[in-house]
């Protein structure tokens, strides 16, 4: 497996001749061209055809995600390697669906950096731990599957205790929390099941066997 | 430092900056009369121009300026009906000047710029040198120094080309002060001194006494800047001589008052206080109520230094008094210092302590816009430096170009680091009040601009942060990275540090203002902030969003939410030791209920003085307009609901 030709684009001069001069001495990788900006980056690599691209996300005049969308829908080859600051699943989603393989972050160092390098030309992925922990922990905001589901703890016992025919003076004083919560929360659940009133909420508890 | 402190305190009167044009207003009146009436006998040509030009110019200084502008059209019309260009210009002039007395800074911008085409396209020197004055004059109430000293000086070259005539040797003592006051707004003194001294041996030659007068006040004040206090009170005791010459009141009383203050940076107190006094006396003859209020302030402040705090303290509440009556910041702040230290004096501890908070309120709000005017300025100057070099060195070598913006960029970094600090440090202490004046009604406005210029501030700091500090400080990684192996042991330690660093950064961006709420909006940002809790370990956060795709939020709206929850959140993890956070937005009709609870140690809320994380919260949502109700007890956590019509 011969050198592995890389372009890098990011609007930092400062980082791009950082990158450069980390990238210099080591063995197995080129740097063959860089890019302040998005379309300078698709014009680069026109000329170059490296195997790996290493952009930043936000760019002047066309970012990294778009950037990225276009190769990978040309040159599908290509490998692309998402190095920046934000670690924001919003970022890390986009740059996925427009086809990067890897995303890691600024403060990579140099030894990861080169070994991310390889694995992804090698044809993986690989994302940083950082990454990968935001996008794991991200929240869907589509309901759950079940309308049981989208209740929260608190809410299943409120709701219990509804069914049990108690008032909301009697939960709150039962939960330690004022009425006032108490009808909060009862108001939340009807608004989360779309149901209208107690007698309804009192079936629904029943046919979900949430009556503990 | 220490003396520009003391500075404040006592209440710096920065007169006499400027040499504007001033007429007194009684005297027009006649004057419009007789001008209307020959207006009435003369047919449409240069000479109707002309009347109509000096009629514009009476009618504005009575200060009607809405009669005066449509004077000003008039004449502009007939004007470009004749085909008369010098009047066209001078109708352009005037209608700058009542733009500019109506505050109205760009526009009379443009018009002052049209008039200067007219006269240059007519080759009227003297009219281009005033046009520049004037278009200075704009620039220097805008805060764009470097600018203004560009039109001065262009206006100062002119006048010293014709060279000949009273009126122009007027103009050019002009120019040279108000080149000395813009280099003495950038403190720049020994510059502002120099033009200062040019103007004032004009003014001498010219036998121009009131010109004089405020050129010798103008290089006191320099030189009190540069701590030169014999030279300074030279300066300000022949400003005072000719001012009593020609009877000046206004200006005695204020370079009393200015000589009070030499005195009392230089521990002089029985000398400052017999100026004040003298000052205080011609303010109150005069009815100035400013001059008689910074007069007593200072009073205030010399005697709680001579340690007499029982009489101090009656001056600073007459002081206090009137600088709530003018809504005068500066003088409620030094009214409020001198309380406190009187007070804390008299061991009246409960007010002392009061009277600081406020101090610090005021002290705040004006290095606040302080701050924000200097950031302006650094970027007024940097932008206009950059103008200039790029005019100039269009041809000079790449590398010394680019060597230049390194240090430019590491300067503003450090400018930009120092902000930021300032800014957080300042924000903090600006929130303690923010609830007070949430419940005055009448600063409700005022709140909604603090609170989007706050946002607004956030997202640049953010950003600048993000950008030039984040990549500085990866860039700085990867070169401490280049170095040979054999270096290791000794590059180990700065590499962990700037790790701690870029995380500490992100944190902080992410704080101030996460990307994915001003891209994503609500929601993502929220899903964001939880799973970023999350991830640090200490607690879970659940986030449950329901029927929000039912309507949609202003953005503004969409950001007081958000800190809404931030701040509960915050609050949770710095006092509640929680293990389990549910953020709940829930949708239902026509509002949205956010409710956050935790599974913390709770508090007593009829016994625990709420924190400024929960005062926040209670302003933000009235803000919103919403219920807010906020429940816990010891030992079973918290639940804080908001109820907001949408």
């Amino acid at each position: 497996m011969g050198t592995i030709r890389i372009l890098i684009a990011d609007d930092h001069r400062v980082f791009i001749d950082g990158m450069k001069a980390l990238l210099k001495d080591v063995p197995g990788l080129e740097v063959v061209g860089e890019a302040e900006n998005g379309q300078k980056l698709i014009e680069q690599v026109e000329v170059h055809r490296p195997q790996l691209v290493l952009t930043d996300v936000q760019m002047p005049v066309m970012d990294g995600i778009e950037a990225t969308r276009e190769i990978h829908k040309r040159y599908p080859e290509i490998k692309i390697i998402v190095l920046t600051m934000m670690n924001e699943s919003m970022f890390i989603k986009k740059m996925l669906e427009a086809g990067a393989s890897g995303y890691i972050l600024k403060t990579v160092d140099k030894d990861e950096l080169i070994r991310v390098i390889h694995k992804v030309a090698a044809g993986e992925k690989h994302f940083s731990e950082e990454v990968t922990a935001q996008l794991l922990n991200n929240f869907s905001e589509k309901s759950a599957p079940g309308p049981a589901d989208s209740l929260t703890k608190r809410e299943k016992e409120i709701l219990a205790l509804i069914a049990q025919g108690l008032t909301d003076k009697e939960i709150a004083e039962k939960v330690f929390l004022s009425a006032l919560t108490v009808i909060s929360h009862r108001k939340n659940i009807l608004s989360k099941l779309g149901l209208k009133n107690k007698v309804e909420l009192t079936r629904f508890a029943i046919e979900h066997k949430l009556l503990s | 430092m220490i003396n520009r402190q003391a500075n404040r305190r006592t209440g710096k009167t920065f007169l006499f900056l400027l040499t504007l044009f001033c007429f007194p207003a009684f005297a027009q009146k006649a004057k419009i009369d007789s001008l209307r009436n020959v207006l009435k006998t003369q047919k449409e040509d240069t000479n109707k121009v002309n009347t109509l030009v000096l009629l514009t110019r009476a009618v504005m200084l009575t200060g009607q300026y809405d009669s005066a502008m449509i004077w000003g059209e008039q004449t502009k019309a007939l004007a470009e009906k004749i085909g008369y260009k010098k009047g066209l210009g001078n109708a352009y002039n005037n209608i700058g000047n009542i733009y500019l007395s109506k505050g109205e800074l760009d526009e009379s911008q443009k018009q002052h710029s049209k008039s200067m085409e007219v006269q240059q396209e007519i080759n009227n020197l003297p009219g281009v040198a005033s046009s520049h004055n004037n278009l200075g004059n704009i620039c220097l109430y805008k805060g764009n120094y470097p600018e203004a000293l560009d039109h001065y000086l262009s206006a100062k070259k002119i006048y010293e080309q014709i060279k000949t005539g009273k009126m122009i040797r007027t103009n050019l003592a002009s120019a040279y002060n108000n080149i000395g006051s813009v280099y003495l707004l950038q403190n720049n003194y020994a510059a502002a001194d120099s033009n200062y001294r040019s103007g004032l041996a004009l003014r001498l030659e010219l036998g121009d006494k009131h010109g004089a007068a405020a050129s010798y006040g103008n290089i006191g004040l320099v030189n009190y800047m540069l701590h030169k206090y014999d030279e300074a009170l030279k300066n300000h005791r022949a400003s005072l001589k000719i001012k009593e010459e020609i009877e000046d009141k206004p200006g005695i009383a204020a370079t009393y008052g200015n000589i009070g203050t030499v005195y009392f940076d230089q521990g002089k107190y029985a000398e400052a206080l017999v100026n004040f006094f003298a000052s205080e006396k011609l303010g109150l003859e005069l009815g100035n109520q400013e001059t008689v209020a910074n007069a007593y302030s200072n009073i205030g402040q010399t005697y709680v230094r001579l340690h007499k705090p029982a009489e101090a303290r009656a001056y600073l509440e007459k002081s206090l008094a009137i600088g709530k009556e003018l809504g005068h910041v500066q003088i409620l702040k030094n009214s409020y210092d001198g309380l406190a230290r009187a007070d804390s004096a008299l061991g009246n501890w409960q007010a002392a302590l009061e009277e600081q908070k406020l101090f610090t309120f005021y002290r705040d709000s004006i290095l606040n816009q302080e701050n924000t005017q200097k950031i302006t300025q650094a970027q007024m100057n940097y932008e206009f430096q950059k103008k200039q070099t790029a005019a100039q060195e269009a041809q000079a070598k790449k590398d010394a170009v680019r060597s230049v913006i390194t240090w430019s960029g590491i300067g503003a970094l450090v400018l930009l680091f120092l902000a930021v600090l300032l800014f957080i440090n300042r924000s903090k202490l600006k929130q303690k009040h923010r609830h007070q004046e949430e419940l005055n009604k009448k600063q409700k406005e005022q709140a909604d601009a603090v609170m989007e210029t706050q946002e607004q501030e956030r997202k640049r700091i953010a950003e600048d942060l993000h950008d030039s500090l984040g990549h500085l400080l990866s860039t700085v990684k990867m070169n401490l990275q280049t170095f040979p192996s054999e270096y290791k042991p000794l590059t180990e330690n700065p590499l962990n540090l700037l790790n701690q660093a870029s995380e500490e950064i992100r944190n902080i961006t992410f704080n101030l203002m996460p990307r994915t709420l001003e891209e994503g909006g609500l929601v993502p940002a929220l899903n964001e902030l939880a799973s970023k809790v999350t991830n640090a370990g200490r607690v879970k956060v659940l986030l449950h969003v329901h029927g929000m795709d039912r309507f949609t939020l202003e953005k503004q709206s969409q950001f007081n939410i958000y800190r809404i929850v931030q701040e509960a959140v915050n609050n949770i993890l710095k006092h509640a030791d929680a293990s389990e956070i549910t953020i709940q937005l829930i949708g239902q009709d026509d509002h949205l209920r956010i409710m956050i609870e935790d599974d913390g140690k709770g508090f007593d809320p009829g016994q625990q003085k709420s924190g400024r994380g929960l005062k926040n919260i209670v302003t933000r949502s009235l803000w919103l307009k919403g219920n807010i109700n906020i429940d816990s007890h010891p030992g079973r956590g918290t639940t804080i609901t908001t109820e907001i019509p949408v």
